[in-house]
């Protein structure tokens, strides 16, 4: 069964309609691609299916339960986070706390813990801060656990925008151009990283990326967009000769 | 800590109303009085980020639920209580931190009525939409023929002593510190800086504005019933637009987001305003500077067009006033000399 599935999904803005009609799954466990000309609706497709936009036609379906309805914040309860194509970090609160913020699932809610500062309050802190640590050290950003996220380098905090998504502990991991603004040499790394994402964290992923080499390298499927509706949908291999992907973005 | 601070200012109480000057120590409550508002409204304009303009609003509701009942059902409940061999003093005790949670859960109720609907705005509407919703309130009261309406209700046995405006105004920090601190705290400070990106990471935005909105509330509308039986008497006209637009001076001052902050606003703020008035009877000073508590409002304006060109982020920003501030800012000032 498909992790993720967009069923005939249309969105319209009064008379604009950013997508018709699209529809494409994500299988468990790959990592996916989502490419297409500038404006061809990629973000669209992608608040769509965090719940930031909802569908005018159509359903999303996550994990087979339909969530098109869902409020964002419920949507990312449900198991769905991701990252902004610009970023968009806590700015002025520091790396560690970007991290333990995402955290809900596993922090305490009830108030009487946290005003009087309960054993159980201490000791559930000790493990969230450790566990936010650990996802800091996997991406190298333990370092600067206490500067303020605003202080870090452009591809640090893309980094630690990655991080905080993975905190929530999201079965389904959503990357809004990710390169974006990255040297060669960033994203050489950054393409190990996502894989190592979801080898080591099991994590589902799906990426807008333009960097076409980054995005043939890492993704075993690719959906193609242009004008809000899906041309072409395979392989990395399909792709690169299907003639309507080439003619959206070289033109005829 | 708590209980240390609050055993202290049991002690401190009867020694400050033994020996101090009247007129200082009634300075010093409404110092407390102001400290409690803006620490409240700091939590909901500086750490939650929603600028509201209805403060004065929530203290009315506190002011007049709590008068009302020491006014209607004090009396009879002072009665019941003696005729049980209570003494009266004992009664007092046991009455005023009642009243003054009822004060502050009347505010908090009709702050959850408010808030809900107007959270939804963003900025500048939701500052107009507060405002509004502040004025309401006032109006409201002011049709009120039962708690005499545009005449005001009084009088109200004075019942505010220097421990319970200081013990307020600390329970109040310490709630709120405690609570932004927590890990889940943070989640306020989160919402603040991008709603969008605190929706995407979980965070339920609209429980935490209208939780910030209610805990900003409830210590309004102590503070409230603190001012209420301070003065012995409320009207409607001392809960107006001008009184929330002098709390959230008091919060821009100090520091948006900061307690100590907010503290240091109400010290400055309410020495500013109360000090001219002595002037008045100093015959041997000019008439302008006689007169200069009639300025008032030019002063707060001109102030606050100074602060915001020398230091826009408040007299302490963010941070919360410590030690360790001078000892940063010598590190940094070290680190960019080399």
């Amino acid at each position: 069964m498909s992790l993720l599935e967009v069923e005939h999904c249309t969105i319209r803005f009064g008379g604009l309609t950013a997508i018709s009609d699209l529809n494409f799954t994500v299988e468990p466990g790959i990592i996916a691609g989502l490419i297409g000309p500038n404006g061809a609706g990629k973000t669209t497709a992608f608040n769509l299916i965090t719940g930031i936009y909802h569908p005018t036609e159509g359903a999303v379906n996550f994990q087979g339960k339909n969530v098109s309805k869902l409020k964002p914040h419920e949507i990312n309860r449900a198991g769905i986070a991701r990252t902004f194509q610009n970023i968009r970090l806590f700015k002025n609160m520091t790396v560690l706390q970007n991290v333990t913020v995402a955290m809900h699932r596993i922090t305490l809610a009830s108030p009487w813990h946290f005003l009087l500062r309960t054993n159980t309050y201490k000791k559930n802190q000790e493990e969230v801060e450790a566990e936010a640590l650990k996802l800091l050290d996997t991406f190298n950003l333990t370092s600067f656990k206490d500067e303020d996220a605003s202080a870090l380098a452009y591809g640090q905090q893309r980094r630690l925008e990655i991080v905080r998504a993975m905190a929530t502990g999201p079965q389904l991991l959503l990357l809004d151009e990710p390169a974006a603004g990255m040297n060669p040499n960033e994203k050489a790394q950054l393409k190990e990283l996502i894989r190592r994402v979801r080898n080591e964290f099991k994590m589902t992923i799906l990426i807008i990326e333009h960097d076409m080499n980054v995005i043939m390298d890492i993704c075993e499927k690719i959906a193609v967009l242009d004008y809000g509706k899906k041309i072409a949908e395979g392989t990395p291999e399909q792709i690169k000769a299907d003639p309507k992907v080439i003619k959206a973005y070289l033109g005829e | 800590m708590l209980v240390i601070a609050l055993v202290g200012l049991m002690i401190l109480s009867p020694i400050c109303h033994q020996y101090m000057d009247p007129y200082i120590l009634d300075l010093v409550m409404l110092i407390g009085i102001n400290s409690c508002l803006a620490i409240s409204l700091t939590l909901i304009n500086g750490m939650a980020g929603q600028f509201s303009l209805g403060h004065a609003g929530f203290m009315a509701v506190g002011a007049y639920v709590s008068a009302s009942l020491t006014l209607f059902t004090g009396p009879t409940v002072f009665a019941f209580l003696q005729s049980l061999g209570i003494p009266p003093s004992v009664c007092q005790v046991l009455w005023f931190p009642l009243i003054i949670i009822c004060g502050g859960l009347a505010a908090g109720t009709v702050s959850l009525l408010i808030g809900i609907p107007t959270l939804r705005l963003r900025g500048d509407y939701l500052a107009i939409a507060t405002l509004g919703f502040g004025e309401i309130i006032r109006v409201v009261i002011v049709n009120m023929k039962s708690v005499g309406g545009p005449i005001g209700l009084g009088p109200i046995p004075e019942y505010t002593t220097f421990f319970w405006v200081f013990g307020t105004c600390v329970i109040a920090a310490f709630v709120i510190l405690r609570w932004v601190n927590s890990t889940r705290g943070n989640s306020l400070y989160a919402v603040r800086e991008d709603e969008i990106a605190a929706v995407s990471v979980g965070i339920n935005t609209t429980f935490y504005k209208v939780s910030a909105f209610v805990v900003g509330a409830f210590f309004a509308g102590a503070a409230g019933c603190l001012y209420a039986h301070r003065l012995g008497r409320i009207e409607p006209d001392s809960f107006a637009f001008i009184r929330s637009v002098e709390i959230v001076t008091m919060v821009v001052l100090g520091g948006l987001g900061s307690v100590s902050g907010a503290v240091l606003g109400a010290i400055a703020l309410t020495l500013l305003s109360e000090l001219p008035r002595q002037l008045k009877d100093m015959e041997s000073l000019p008439v302008v500077i006689q007169n200069l508590s009639e300025y008032r409002m030019i002063i707060y304006a001109v102030l606050l067009i100074i602060l915001m060109i020398l230091r826009p982020q408040g007299l302490l920003g963010h941070r919360e006033f410590s030690l360790k501030m001078f000892r940063l800012r010598k590190y940094t000032r070290e680190a960019s000399a080399k």
